[in-house]
């Protein structure tokens, strides 16, 4: 039992000492010992104090610089206020010349302006004239129509503008035409459609027709068309030169008004077999030419194909560009049914139909774009 | 007596008959031409409304006609319009502009800042323009 006692107690000995270090372990972390001088104190607050005197003085500066530059910055300020008032009115005083300038100047400009104008009419008027003279003497003509005011610029818009002789009268003035803006907004050249250059026509089926007048014991009647195709080319003011024109015709799409009469037509012109009437031109005479008003008049001569049967026929017409810059070929011929091999109506030997008849063309032509520059 | 009244009747029916019959159906020299179905057209002075829309050159006549081959216009609701031209050249050249329109009581078009104003017409379906460099008229096109 004491053995028991004694084992214990070393026991609990041990255990307490166990404790008591853990204890002390833990609360090592949580505690901090400092150990302090007494000299120390008083030297750290005189240095505390010379810090606090040096600030001071370093206060008294900022302010005697700032009290410094405020009085720079007045000054400053004064002086280029000076200098913006002397300069805003020294810029015064050269607006004021200026404007006296250009009141100076203005008559002078007037003058010029109208001078530009007239002279932009001298160069239209002598465009125009270009246009309107033959082509084989484009300089004299133009010379002798307006006389040109010497004015060096003038000068130059004309040499650029006429024509050297030998040269063609169109090129050169289509080239350098001014632009104007339109009320369709575009700018439009100024040249109009000119009568006197070879140019490409086509047909405008909608607004062309073809017929003939034809006389019979019973009534006279028209036979018409509108199913034309065609093209032309050719100098209008001088439509002798190598005119060129093809005419089509659908015969079976005359018509006179009467079915029964149209059937018979259509036999007698044999349409299965020969659909088309055709007219190729072959040659003009012309007999009146008329540039600036754009017409002329004369004998179209050329190859009319009927039923197959081909004559030289010629039609005397007239040519004329309508206010919608159209080309309107118009005339009339007589015209022998028989030539043609064409069968002229007899019904019992009681309705019989003349073996003459008149041919005549109402043509409106639209001028083909030009594709050479 | 009363057959030869019938008789007689019957003679002038007759001759009334051949008369009418036999009438002259030639066509004239003066209406050869084909005849322009606008030509009789009623035209008035365009409002806004009129000219809302797609337009495309049906008919030229003036300088213009020897300058554009084609011309269109679209002009919108809200005052802006764009157009395009086919230019005759040489060489035929398309040009396109667009810009603002608008329209005085009076029917006068001004198509853009620059331009000389126009005087638009209506007449059924179709619009005129008319200035200094021809006339022009327009119909909606109907592409199928």
């Amino acid at each position: 039992m004491k053995r028991t006692l004694s084992i214990v107690g070393a026991f609990a000995l041990l255990a307490w000492t166990a404790l008591g270090l853990f204890a002390w372990s833990n609360a090592q972390g949580h505690f901090q010992v400092t150990v302090i001088e007494s000299g120390a104190a008083s030297a750290e607050a005189q240095r505390a104090s010379a810090l606090a005197d040096e600030l001071g003085a370093l206060h008294q500066d900022l302010r005697a610089l700032s009290t410094a530059l405020g009085e720079n910055l007045e000054a400053l300020r004064d002086e280029l206020s000076e200098e913006q008032t002397q300069h805003a009115a020294a810029l015064s005083r050269d607006v004021s010349a200026l404007r006296e300038s250009l009141r100076a100047l203005e008559p002078s400009a007037i003058a010029t302006q109208q001078s530009l104008i007239l002279l932009r009419q001298d160069v239209a008027a002598l465009s125009a004239a270009v246009h309107a003279a033959p082509a084989a003497e484009p300089v004299a003509v133009v010379a002798e129509a307006i006389p040109i005011e010497p004015q060096p610029e003038a000068e130059t818009v004309v040499e650029t503008t006429l024509p050297q002789p030998g040269q063609p009268a169109a090129q050169p003035a289509a080239e350098v035409a001014p632009k104007k803006r339109s009320f369709l907004a575009f700018q439009l050249p100024s040249d109009d459609l000119r009568f006197d250059e070879r140019r490409a026509w086509t047909l405008l089926p909608a607004l062309s027709r073809v017929g003939f007048d034809a006389k019979s014991t019973l009534h006279d009647f028209s036979g018409v068309s509108s199913s034309i195709t065609g093209e032309l080319e050719a100098d209008l003011s001088k439509p002798g030169e190598k005119p060129r024109a093809l005419l089509r015709v659908e015969a079976a799409t005359l018509k006179t008004g009467v079915d029964g009469r149209d059937e018979q037509m259509r036999e007698n012109l044999a349409v299965k077999d020969h659909a088309q009437i055709t007219f190729e031109l072959t040659g003009f005479e012309a007999t009146k030419v008329d540039a600036a008003a754009r017409r002329s008049e004369g004998k179209a001569s050329g190859k009319l194909t009927i039923r197959g049967v081909t004559r030289e026929v010629q039609m005397p017409v007239q040519l004329s560009i309508d206010e919608a810059r159209r080309l309107c070929v118009d005339g009339d011929m007589s015209l022998d049914l028989t030539q043609f091999d064409v069968p002229v109506p007899n019904k019992l030997g009681m309705i019989t139909m003349e073996k003459d008849v008149k041919l005549w063309i109402s043509l409106r032509l639209r001028v083909h774009p030009r594709t050479e520059r | 007596m009363r057959d030869r009244s019938i008789a007689s009747c019957a003679c002038a029916l007759l001759l009334a008959a051949s008369v009418l019959g036999c009438a002259s159906n030639v066509v004239a020299p003066a209406d050869r031409n084909v005849r322009d179905e606008l030509a009789d057209a009623v035209w008035r002075p365009a409002n806004a409304v009129d000219l809302i829309g797609q337009w495309r050159v049906l008919s030229l006549s003036g300088e213009a006609a020897s300058a554009l081959l084609d011309l269109a216009y679209f002009i919108a609701e809200d005052g802006d319009f764009s157009g395009s031209a086919l230019f005759a050249g040489p060489p035929a050249h398309f040009e396109v502009l667009s810009g603002t329109w608008s329209l005085d009581a009076t029917g006068r078009l001004q198509l853009g800042a620059d331009a000389e104003p126009a005087n638009a017409e209506v007449a059924g379906a179709f619009l005129r323009l008319s200035g200094a460099e021809g006339s022009l008229i327009f119909e909606r096109p109907a592409i199928r």
